[in-house]
């Protein structure tokens, strides 16, 4: 808005021009896929097997809705994932802030050794088996507290939001500090307000995260008590995965013949995707327009 | 003698109180830690005792400690397999390739998103830009498939217009895969990568573009002068991290658009080892190279945050 | 001091027959209830089957497959052995790919009392960790049936050490063949079906034919032939039967082995493929299909013949053309043929392993490994095996009736099969399939035909079914003893990924030659390369099992 007081100058138009022509192919580029998948989810089964559709359905059909949304399973299994991407988001994205304004904060003694001691995580593992055999030992295998303990805290997030609130002025703090402001109340009232660009950024990749992490649920919950909607997903691409394992032609013949056509493995994404979509233009907001810390600091 | 022997004796308790006082002054931050070191402990460093499989021959399902030690042999297996120089190469070119350009072009996608002065318009290509991010690897492979097959859209167009008269096999040549993938990698998760540098934008104080417009900055300028130099940090860390994870070339999309007639070019230290590793079930011989993996990804992180730390003065530490 | 000690020696004293007594008194009742069940009449059902008083539960891990799908489809048949043999026999499967499931089941000890379909070297796993009850002492008492069942086979799952472990499925020569050429059966006939033996013939026909089809409707370009990837693996093997040769190895009376790369077999029918491929006639995604991209091609009438599994080209042709156009007819499909190379002596294209595919074992946590294997003794008998095979019978949607000690078709089931309209959705409802543990195959000792494929039963009387058959008769071969496995952990395994792996692709290139001297040399390439990687290795592992086997097995 403020650049709209200068008057622009013709290289400046021009860029603009450019800039949005640019835009319009690019978006073009990746909306496709979408596009493609949108168009066989309303195709017909048997016939999209015979390939060739690219923008539009050629036999159009709602069956693969139709099924869809017959099973219960896939309304539980909404309602999971998004209890599930509530309460790992928050969780996860107020955790891991503090521990990134703590690593922070610079004079304090343990920055350093705090940084280390997360930054190793993100190279060093135990490998599958350890981990399960963890899970299983802390009681957290078929329970729905698998899906945001272990992602309490990300070193990843961590680096990323300290490195934004490094940018932050340090004065902000300090006198706060000095009117006896605990650390927690400088937390929740400083510097969360000032750094809400890095938050919902954060938000968004934790939420996201969350929303399409799988292998944690068939492992740790494979009971099904605590199926989201991204394993339906998964299920339908691991059959395809699963069948090549089969030796004997009479369980192949079988086997071939139920395998769910790409319409309905479309429709699925359609269905799985949609919902976490809408999570970024919602968040937004808190990032497209530039902060002013003059408002914090007085 | 005497002042000395004093100053000796008197200087461990004052150091043991300086640091007592320390702790005491920063109690509350402490307390905000220790939750935070027992939460790591747990999850992160107690599974790490698998580690030592990469030294054994470890067969699931019996004790750790029961199994067979054969120290490096492990290591020295993958050094001499046949593969392995070319492993190393690809690895090496696709996460080069996808530093030079998979790294940048996020940073100017960013910018330019950040110069569109309609505001609608620009949250609709942002929200755009990141749907590839949702589709999975599978869906990926199949649309690739259809667009770039022998006898896919490109080709045909090509073929149509005349441009060609033999099809490309863009898919089933090695020399395009390096490409291809980078390529797709770009497309699939510019968009995804760009949030982090908007909030970064976003995070910039608006009065320094004022004070900016009043020392009669261009937009160019402003760009340069100001945008830039705010989301430094931000950059820095993601280029030491990239510099780190240099060893993670990808692994689903190798196995799902790569084909036995790219594999001398698509085969990369994950697919290896998951091939030789997890498949053929030996876990030692995995964890083996996941070992090296992290160790070269650690030290190279160390090493670039050294670097820049002398440079250019900022550190991730 | 002393009184205190007194004290506590009465109170242990008191608190030690008080145990005493309440154990007694609990292993009397335990005998008093077996004494009932003993003087209780026995209840025998309609199988002949001793109904136990108390509820057998058997849960089995089965490997990788959609839980929810796995419950709905197995609940019928689950209800009606549980009401009529009061065996509750539970299928688990999980998403998880199956190897790794299998570790972590080995690790946390959590799994239940029967695991199968294992593979030999999978079974092998959890027999050396102790984790296998020990079944040849249950075999005397209760095993009668599987011991007559498995013949001649039986000894061979026995280990070295005189034990037995585990037990087979999908065992048995079936007379079904598998694996063939197939060609457009209208185009064929509207040629006046010209006679062909050899694949060289069989392609020249496949080349008039696309002479004759050289575009599809929609104006795409048509093959002769493609196949699907990695080819080796998919198509090679059955090329190679063309040829001579078995599984892709050639077998000397010896039981010499050698991989066909190093055979003059190879080189002929590598050779076949280059002239395809030369004449433009050989899809160029040959290499790079996956199943649902060769689908496409094919079902959309753009390749001529194909090469692997008789089914692929039902599900892939007619199945839908049937479903996407109306005016289909019966004839517009592909049928299998038989080729054979002028040199070979047969054609061996269906390899039978008649020893068993997949094995079951009962693991250590079971509490009466006795149950289950009186379980499995029926279930392997010929009506065991129908259940199993075909679901539970006498249901309103049965595909069998069992009455007064006798069994037939439901009629209306029957005709399905052979009109080839049956629903295949239905008959996962009815469970087919889903609860078997061990099974009795091969054809049906009673009767001589049945097998427990249920859709198989028709073959003669479904007309395209019978004109496979009667195709490929002398091409199904016993193939036991050369199917060899290289065990887990043996370094050998490494090995062989890297064959695999170069094979594809050097195969690939050496298919795609440009000219003939080009294909020589790439072939003399390849060679050269598989057997510096070990290839020879391999083929003597091969051999010496082979060998020990013609010994031991005879």
């Amino acid at each position: 808005m403020s650049s709209l007081k200068m008057k622009p100058t013709i290289g400046s138009r021009i860029f603009d021009t450019c800039n949005v022509v640019f835009m319009l192919i690019f978006s073009f580029f990746m909306l496709y896929p979408f596009v493609n998948l949108l168009a066989l989810s309303f195709n017909d089964g048997v016939d999209a097997a015979r390939g060739g559709i690219y923008f539009f359905p050629r036999v159009f059909s709602l069956d693969s809705y139709k099924f869809l949304f017959q099973n219960d399973k896939l309304y539980s299994g909404l309602g999971i994932s998004i209890l599930r991407v509530v309460v790992g988001t928050t969780t996860c994205v107020f955790m891991t802030g503090l521990l990134a304004y703590v690593v922070t904060i610079r004079n304090f003694s343990g920055r350093k050794f705090m940084r280390i001691l997360f930054l190793i995580t993100m190279y060093f593992g135990g490998g599958l088996i350890p981990t399960y055999l963890l899970m299983v030992k802390l009681g957290l295998i078929n329970t729905f507290n698998v899906y945001w303990i272990p992602g309490l805290l990300n070193a990843y997030y961590m680096l990323l939001m300290a490195s934004y609130m490094e940018g932050l002025p340090e004065s902000l703090f300090e006198s706060a500090r000095i009117d006896g402001a605990s650390e927690l109340r400088i937390y929740f009232k400083i510097v969360i307000p000032v750094s809400v660009p890095v938050f919902a950024a954060i938000a968004v990749f934790s939420a996201v995260g969350h929303w399409n992490s799988w292998f944690d649920v068939i492992l740790y919950n494979s009971n099904g008590k605590w199926d989201t909607l991204q394993t339906y997903l998964r299920k339908l691409l691991l059959e395809v995965e699963a069948l090549q394992q089969i030796q004997d032609a009479q369980v192949a013949y079988s086997k071939y013949r139920n395998i769910s056509s790409s319409t309905l493995r479309a429709a699925v994404t359609m269905v799985v995707t949609l919902p976490i979509v809408c999570v970024y233009p919602f968040l937004q907001k808190y990032f497209v327009s530039g902060i002013t810390l003059g408002s914090v600091k007085g | 003698m005497k002042s000395e022997l004093a100053q000796v004796s008197v200087q461990p308790t004052s150091r043991l109180q300086l640091v007592k006082r320390q702790i005491y002054k920063e109690r509350q931050l402490w307390l905000i830690c220790i939750p935070m070191i027992i939460w790591v402990f747990i999850f992160s460093y107690l599974p790490m005792y698998g580690i030592i499989i990469a030294f054994m021959n470890y067969i699931p399902g019996k004790p750790i400690f029961s199994s067979d030690w054969v120290g490096l042999l492990h290591f020295k297996t993958f050094f001499h397999s046949p593969d392995f120089w070319n492993i190393i190469r690809n690895t090496l070119a696709i996460s080069g390739l996808g530093i030079v350009f998979g790294f940048t072009a996020p940073i100017v996608l960013a910018l330019l998103l950040n110069e569109l002065r309609m505001k609608r318009f620009k949250r609709v290509i942002q929200t755009i830009s990141y749907l590839p991010h949702f589709i999975s690897w599978v869906v990926v492979a199949s649309i690739l498939f259809a667009l770039l097959g022998n006898e896919g859209f490109i080709n045909d167009m090509l073929l149509r217009l005349g441009i060609i008269h033999q099809p490309i096999a863009f898919l089933g040549e090695g020399k395009y895969f390096w490409g291809l993938l980078t390529t797709t990698n770009i497309w699939k998760d510019v968009g995804w990568a760009t949030i982090i540098y908007l909030s970064a934008i976003a995070g910039v104080d608006t009065e320094q573009y004022d004070a900016g417009k009043v020392d009669g900055l261009g937009r160019f300028g402003m760009v340069w002068h100001i945008t830039l130099p705010s989301i430094r940090p931000t950059i820095v860390l993601l280029f030491i991290l990239g510099i780190g994870g240099i060893l993670n070339a990808g692994f689903e999309q190798q196995l799902l658009i790569g084909n036995s007639q790219t594999r001398e070019y698509h085969e990369v230290i994950d697919t290896y080892a998951y091939k030789y590793g997890i498949q053929l079930g030996n876990y030692s011989y995995g964890a083996a190279i996941g070992l090296l993996k992290s160790i070269i990804g650690l030290a190279l992180v160390l090493g670039a945050n050294r670097i820049s730390k002398k440079t250019l003065d900022t550190s991730i530490l | 001091m002393k009184k205190t000690f007194m004290l506590l020696c009465s109170f242990i004293f008191a608190f030690s027959t008080l145990v005493g007594c309440s154990g007694e008194s609990k292993t009397d009742d335990a005998a008093k209830t077996e004494q009932q069940s003993d003087t209780g009449e026995k209840k025998v059902n309609e199988f002949g089957w001793e109904v136990p008083n108390k509820t057998v539960e058997i849960n089995f891990y089965s490997g990788q497959d959609n839980p929810d799908n796995v419950k709905k489809y197995q609940a019928e048949l689950q209800k009606y052995i549980l009401d009529k043999f009061n065996v509750k026999l539970n299928n688990i499967v999980y998403d998880v790919d199956k190897k790794e499931k299998l570790n972590l089941m080995l690790v946390s000890g959590d799994y239940p009392e029967v695991i199968t379909n294992l593979t030999e070297s999978e079974a092998q796993q959890w027999i050396n960790q102790g984790k296998a009850v020990e079944i040849g002492q249950y075999m005397d008492q209760y095993g009668e049936n599987i011991k007559k069942q498995l013949e001649p086979w039986f000894k061979s799952y026995y280990n070295e050490a005189g034990k037995l472990y585990m037990l087979p499925k999908s065992w048995g020569l079936l007379p079904i063949p598998d694996n063939s050429a197939h060609i457009r059966n209208d185009w064929y006939t509207a040629m006046g079906s010209p006679a062909f033996e050899t694949p060289e013939q069989y392609y020249d026909i496949l080349k008039q034919m696309q002479a004759a089809h050289p575009k599809n409707s929609k104006g795409e370009k048509t093959y002769a032939l493609s196949s699907i990837a990695p080819v080796t693996t998919n198509m090679v093997p059955t090329v190679a039967g063309m040829y001579g040769l078995q599984n892709g190895y050639k077998v000397t009376k010896e039981g010499d082995m050698t991989h066909w790369v190093n055979t003059e077999e190879g080189l002929e029918l590598t050779k076949f493929m280059n002239q395809i491929y030369r004449d433009g006639l050989l899809d160029p995604d040959t290499f790079v299909n996956k199943f649902d991209d060769w689908k496409a091609k094919f079902s959309a009438e753009r390749i001529m013949g194909h090469i692997g599994p008789w089914w692929q080209s039902w599900n892939a042709g007619h199945e839908v053309w049937q479903k996407v156009n109306k005016d289909w007819k019966e004839e517009q499909r592909y049928v299998q043929v038989k080729l054979k190379a002028a040199d070979a002596e047969k054609a061996y294209l269906s390899p039978k392993n008649a020893r068993g595919g997949v094995f079951t074992i009962i693991t250590d946590k079971a509490k009466n490994p006795e149950d289950i294997m009186k379980w499995m003794n029926f279930s392997i008998t010929d009506m065991g095996t129908r259940l199993i095979g075909w679901g539970a019978p006498n249901q309103p949607d049965s595909v069998w009736k069992y009455e007064n000690g006798k069994w037939s078709w439901v009629e209306e089931a029957k005709k399905a099969i052979i009109d080839a309209t049956w629903d295949y959705a239905k008959s996962d409802k009815l469970g087919q399939y889903y609860l078997s543990l061990v099974e009795g195959q091969g054809t049906m000792k009673d009767d001589g035909h049945s097998t427990i494929w249920f859709d198989q039963n028709f073959n003669d009387e479904a007309k395209w079914k019978k004109i496979m058959n009667d195709n490929l008769k002398d091409t199904i071969y016993d193939n036991s003893i050369g199917s060899i496995t290289i065990p887990a952990n043996d370094p050998l395994l490494i090995t062989k990924q890297q064959i695999d792996d170069q094979l594809e692709t050097l195969w690939a290139k050496t298919v795609m030659s440009k000219t003939e001297d080009e294909m020589m040399k790439n072939f003399n390439d390849m060679k050269d390369k598989l057997n510096s990687a070990g290839l020879h290795d391999i083929e003597k592992y091969r051999s010496d099992v082979y060998k020990s086997r013609m010994a031991s097995w005879k």
